[in-house]
């Protein structure tokens, strides 16, 4: 076959490839595609997770981290524990405050992370599970019951792909649990950091303080905790002021996660 | 992922005829297609398009088969590859069709990291199938 005739051949295949995938007549073969290598692709994350973990822990260090680790994890249980009962005092406030309020629960879907994208383009994740599950587009996920881990950018049948908070990308409209409730927009960075953006110069931040989702967003509660503030960027002649924020756990060891769907 | 199975794909066009290369790219291609947060064939394109770069550089300009020679055609193959998807990736951001959240400093740094990762296997593969199969010998090809 010469080289002119294979490159016609293979283009003309990749064109209406292409175009049956548009027209939605290769949606059935995929998803059977994906069925099949989901769970390879999930083994072999989870050996990836483990493999971080046990090179993380070698030797004598291993107890110490060991250790470390149930203190971080008892201490983002406080932080939950204490962001609810702020919440929980709010609401109370303005339930005493308003008769007849009626709170409804969102529905969720607990889903595993399956295997990052393959393109290295974005901080995205694969999940196992899709739009026949209820998930779409802009749902919120979150990790530990409370720790925001991203968004939805892409729902297939059975997969969806999550775009990370520490992505370039990513924005969502946050408050710090303080006296003034200080609204911002936390936007990642990198795939490697948080920054809070857009903070009022006047507002009083301090190092430490736990950062939390607005609510002000469609669909996005308010109280998915985002990360702490760990320094604060503040110029007089900048209009806003900004902080560094850090996430309570490595976002790259999480494996199942809980995704909200839309009320 | 998409990296180390350009690399094999570099080899078996080192190696073989062009027809044992395009079709598995290919369908490789599509197959990494549901597993990628571009628009689908935006992937598989770039890959095709850069293979037949590779493929004509190979043709048209090498002068014999050898290691260097396999290195050059991976870190070209590489680059190509790099510059096509970043570009594809551009003009679908101005349609806001792609998930591309990547600056173009970070999209440089890791195009040098791969071109480096990609010669380094390639030479890891070239000598152990040439120990293997002692048909990689240098040979100079005939136009």
């Amino acid at each position: 076959m010469t080289a002119r005739r294979l490159f016609l051949s293979i283009s003309s295949v990749f064109i209406l490839i292409f175009l049956a995938h548009s027209l939605g007549f290769l949606s059935a073969p995929e998803n059977f595609f994906r069925r099949i290598i989901l769970p390879i692709a999930k083994t072999i994350y989870l050996i990836e997770l483990k493999t971080k973990n046990f090179y993380s822990g070698l030797g004598n260090q291993q107890n110490i981290i060991s250790e470390n680790e149930q203190c971080q994890i008892k201490l983002r249980e406080t932080y939950l524990d204490q962001t609810e009962l702020t919440l929980s005092r709010e609401e109370n406030k303005t339930l005493r405050a308003q008769a007849g309020f009626i709170k409804s629960e969102q529905k969720k879907v607990l889903a595993e992370i399956i295997i990052k994208t393959v393109d290295g383009t974005s901080n995205s994740m694969i999940i196992n599970r899709g739009s026949e599950n209820g998930i779409e587009t802009g749902n919120p996920v979150f990790f530990e019951n409370g720790f925001l881990l991203g968004r939805i950018i892409n729902v297939e049948k059975n997969t969806a792909i999550i775009r990370l908070i520490t992505d370039n990308r990513s924005k969502f409209t946050a408050s710090i649990i303080n006296q003034n409730k200080t609204q911002g927009l936390v936007e990642g960075e990198h795939g490697l950091s948080i920054k809070m953006k857009m903070i009022p110069q006047d507002e009083n931040v301090q190092v430490g303080d736990i950062v939390i989702t607005s609510g002000a967003e469609k669909n996005i509660p308010r109280g998915l905790i985002i990360g702490k503030v760990e320094s604060i960027q503040k110029e007089l002649y900048e209009p806003f002021q900004s902080a560094n924020l850090r996430s309570l756990a490595d976002l790259n060891k999480v494996n199942i996660v809980t995704v909200l769907l839309k009320q | 992922m998409v990296q180390f199975l350009f690399t094999i794909i570099l080899f078996t066009l080192f190696v073989s005829r062009p027809t044992n290369v395009f079709w598995p790219a290919l369908f490789i291609g599509l197959f990494l297609e549901l597993f990628s947060a571009t628009p689908f064939g935006l992937l598989t394109f770039s890959l095709l398009l850069s293979l037949a770069g590779a493929y004509l550089l190979f043709s048209y300009f090498f002068t014999n088969r050898s290691w260097p020679a396999l290195l050059v055609l991976g870190l070209c193959g590489t680059l190509l590859f790099r510059i096509i998807f970043y570009f594809l990736n551009l003009i679908m951001m101005v349609k806001g069709a792609t998930n591309f959240s990547q600056t173009f400093n970070e999209y440089f740094i890791e195009t040098i990291k791969d071109a480096i990762y990609n010669v380094i296997l390639l030479f890891l593969i070239f000598s152990i199938a040439n120990r293997l199969s002692r048909r990689l010998k240098t040979i100079f090809l005939i136009r």
